[in-house]
């Protein structure tokens, strides 16, 4: 793993109803994933970035600009992971059409796969494709519901298991009522 | 220390712990540990967050099979909270560092949240999450040891958010020493319970519910509408002193005019009369010289259940307050729930408009057997004393015949069974509605006596709802047109050879006194007893000649500030005790 480093980057909140309950959730426990420390600041007020109480109580609206800094090892991966979480509005879908659904969970675990240098294999039934490009997953047919099994390799694959896990154990956070009866992992 | 300031709405001085009724009547019964007890009580925090966090995480589990996924989120984020370390150190610390119980740690931490939460508008509606934490918690910590406000077991100031009517009946005036609340104003429940028990309260505080801990030590000045928080030492001694004093005053006035009778110097005797709410209410009010009970506010018989109470239940509730009245008169007002008062079986709630809805008389008349269990058991009540029945809201003639009519149906039913009631009992009404001021001379026909009720005769008059902030300083009982009413009411009274009494909030505020006497009231009815005395010194001090020119110049008066003026200062001239 890579020495210590510091990663900041900025983002600003997109979802309408701003950085609260379920944002908060999943943006902490992403930021658990990693080793790095998560600092989080919103109007000039920074808190620690894996904490639900200390993150809402930013207060975070809809326009307000974010400051993500991770540092740690993992203080990359962490910061990328982080950003397209909230760039992608936290997975908060609340007026989601169904037909977009296919293509954005497969954006995600795409674009959450790219942030890691190590190698990954997304395995859906017995086909083995690259996880980091989104043509090939589109092609194999991977659906919201279904669990593929990942084979990663390199520096960071704990941390990047860790994530990829935790997507698709949440269904890709594509709301439940759109894919039926969702399994929600812990 | 902290100083709050709110509207003092019951006079008097309280010192003792804060007991907050928003964590669901829970009271932490302790507060600190010994060093040794540390690693138990950091267990104990341990096994309640453990618990809870199960409890939450099954919980999301049924709801999302029932109600989906999204009010499921909400109790697993409550279950995230719980599971957030930096929280969960904070508890620790309280308890390792500040050796505080665990109920006491999470109580404080979770104040600490709330206030930040609360600053920001943005966050407040999670204040809501937060408190149910705290209750989930405190319910695992507490367990078998929880106290409920029923059921106290020390002296405390009770401390709300905001107090639904029969919670605020429930209060053990034994226990409860004070009253604090965020919400509320001068003519809330609250207020009005509170002044008649005689318990220091301060409410319209803004948000103390949130900032106070269980077991904070604070002071209610219900003088100055103040509370204070955590007190210095300084403070606290002086309060106590203040709080001997008023008590001695009270007395020192109580000894001296308890049994004498309101009479000017050149002789016109007027009525001192108790307002109250509950029979128990009744002794206090004799014990301050009150000459009977001229407005028995019958309401809270219907807040405390869920149905309306029957005949029975009056009967018991009016023979009570008559036996503590020992043969002194009583007016029991009928059913006047509606507008600002919560009703059970909701169909009033639902009104765009409740304060010119079906309130008080008008909702009776449209459910007669309300009405009619109630009166009858004045009925079977008028042989045990002086009973008179008045009935609020009154505005026309056709509404007095109608409740006329169905008395005396039950007058006859009487007769026919054979049952005794008092055959001369008085009937009177209300004068609350600018009509029927307007209209008194042609309503004295009907009725053997008025009482003005200034507080919605004032609101109606004025169009003024005096809890609303943005308007209540134009709530004016110095108003010009309101004065005309009042004069219109006892003129007309007087001249058709009725009485007229006065049971508003008015009556009971001594800068008016000398006016009111002025304008020719014959009794005045107030609340909380310890006005009685002050009201008899000053008729007692003053000539009645001098009150009614008294009456003559502020009803002249076209400027509100000019008359209170006026009043004031022939006020401090007659009583500089009481006028400081």
């Amino acid at each position: 793993m890579a020495e210590p480093q510091n990663h900041t980057v900025k983002v600003r909140i997109g979802n309408e109803l701003g950085f609260h309950v379920r944002p908060v959730q999943r943006f902490a426990e992403l930021a658990r994933l990693f080793q790095s420390e998560v600092e989080v600041e919103i109007n000039g007020r920074r808190v620690p970035g894996k904490s639900v109480m200390n993150l809402m109580s930013l207060g975070g609206r809809h326009g307000d600009e974010m400051t993500i800094t991770a540092c740690g090892p993992d203080a990359r991966q962490c910061a990328s992971v982080l950003r397209f979480l909230a760039e992608q509005d936290f997975f908060v879908e609340d007026n989601l059409e169904v037909e977009s659904c296919t293509e954005r969970h497969i954006d995600r675990l795409a674009a959450l796969a790219s942030c890691f240098d190590s190698d990954i294999r997304a395995k859906v039934d017995s086909v083995e494709v690259d996880a980091k490009q989104r043509e090939a997953l589109m092609e194999v047919g991977l659906a919201a519901t279904s669990r593929p099994r990942f084979e990663i390799a390199g520096e960071d694959a704990e941390q990047a298991r860790a994530v990829l896990e935790n997507l698709a154990g949440h269904c890709f956070y594509i709301e439940d009522e759109m894919v039926g009866k969702g399994r929600k992992s812990g | 220390m902290e100083i709050k300031r709110g509207i003092p709405v019951s006079p008097g001085i309280a010192i003792g712990e804060a007991f907050l009724l928003e964590a669901e009547g829970v009271r932490i019964p302790r507060h600190f540990i010994s060093e040794s007890q540390i690693e138990s009580e950091v267990g104990r925090l341990e096994q309640a967050m453990a618990e809870a966090r199960k409890e939450l995480e099954d919980l999301s589990g049924h709801v999302t099979e029932r109600a989906g996924s999204k009010i499921a989120e909400i109790f697993s984020a409550h279950a995230d909270m719980l599971q957030d370390e930096y929280f969960r150190q904070e508890f620790l610390e309280r308890i390792r560092d500040k050796k505080y119980t665990a109920e006491f740690a999470v109580s404080r931490t979770m104040r600490r949240w709330r206030k930040m939460f609360h600053d920001d508008p943005f966050l407040a509606t999670r204040v809501a999450d937060l408190d149910d934490l705290e209750r989930r918690l405190l319910r695992r910590l507490l367990g078998a040891r929880r106290e409920e406000l029923d059921s106290l077991s020390s002296d405390v100031i009770l401390v709300a958010h905001d107090m639904s009517p029969s919670q605020t009946a429930s209060v053990d005036q034994e226990r409860v020493k004070g009253i604090a609340m965020d919400a509320g104003g001068p003519t809330g429940h609250t207020a009005i319970i509170a002044s008649a028990l005689g318990i220091p309260a301060v409410v319209g505080l803004g948000s103390v519910s949130d900032d106070l801990g269980g077991g904070d030590q604070i002071i209610v000045d219900g003088h100055r509408g103040l509370l204070i928080v955590d007190p210095d030492e300084e403070t606290l001694e002086s309060y106590r002193q203040r709080r001997s004093q008023a008590i001695e005053t009270e007395m020192t006035l109580l000894e001296e005019l308890r049994d004498l009778p309101a009479e000017t110097i050149d002789g016109r005797r007027v009525e001192i009369m108790a307002n109250i709410e509950f029979p128990r209410e009744v002794t206090r009010a004799v014990e301050h010289g009150a000459e009977g009970i001229g407005l028995y506010r019958t309401e809270f018989l219907y807040l405390t259940s869920e149905t309306a109470p029957t005949e029975q239940e009056h009967v018991e509730a009016y023979t009570e307050a008559m036996r503590q009245l020992d043969g002194r008169p009583i007016i029991i007002r009928t059913f006047d729930l509606g507008a600002d008062k919560f009703v059970g079986e909701s169909e009033l709630a639902h009104e765009k408009n409740p304060f010119l809805g079906r309130r008080s008389i008008r909702y009776c008349l449209d459910h007669p057997e309300i009405l009619r269990e109630q009166l009858r058991a004045i009925l079977r009540v008028s042989t045990l004393g002086e009973v008179k029945v008045m009935f609020p809201m009154v505005a026309s003639t056709e509404e007095l015949m109608t409740l006329r009519r169905l008395l005396n149906d039950l007058r006859e039913e009487f007769d026919r069974a054979g049952e005794s009631y008092d055959h001369e009992m008085e009937v009177g009404i209300m004068i609350e509605v600018p009509s029927a001021a307007v209209y008194a001379d042609v309503l004295a026909d009907y009725v053997d006596f008025f009482s003005i009720g200034t507080n919605d005769l004032i609101q109606y008059t004025l169009a003024i709802d005096r809890a609303n902030e943005h308007v209540a300083d134009m709530y004016q009982p110095l108003h010009p047109a309101v004065l005309r009413l009042i004069k219109m009411t006892v003129d007309a009274a007087h001249d058709k050879g009725i009485k007229v009494g006065l049971c508003g909030e008015m009556g009971s505020e001594i800068i008016y006194t000398i006016l009111l006497l002025g304008l020719g009231i014959d009794s005045f009815s107030v609340a909380p007893p310890f006005v009685v005395p002050e009201i008899k010194k000053i008729i007692r001090t003053v000539k009645y000649d001098d009150a009614r020119e008294m009456a003559r110049r502020i009803l002249q008066c076209t400027e509100v500030d000019r008359a209170m003026e006026q009043l004031m200062d022939f006020d401090r001239e007659l009583l500089p005790v009481l006028f400081p």
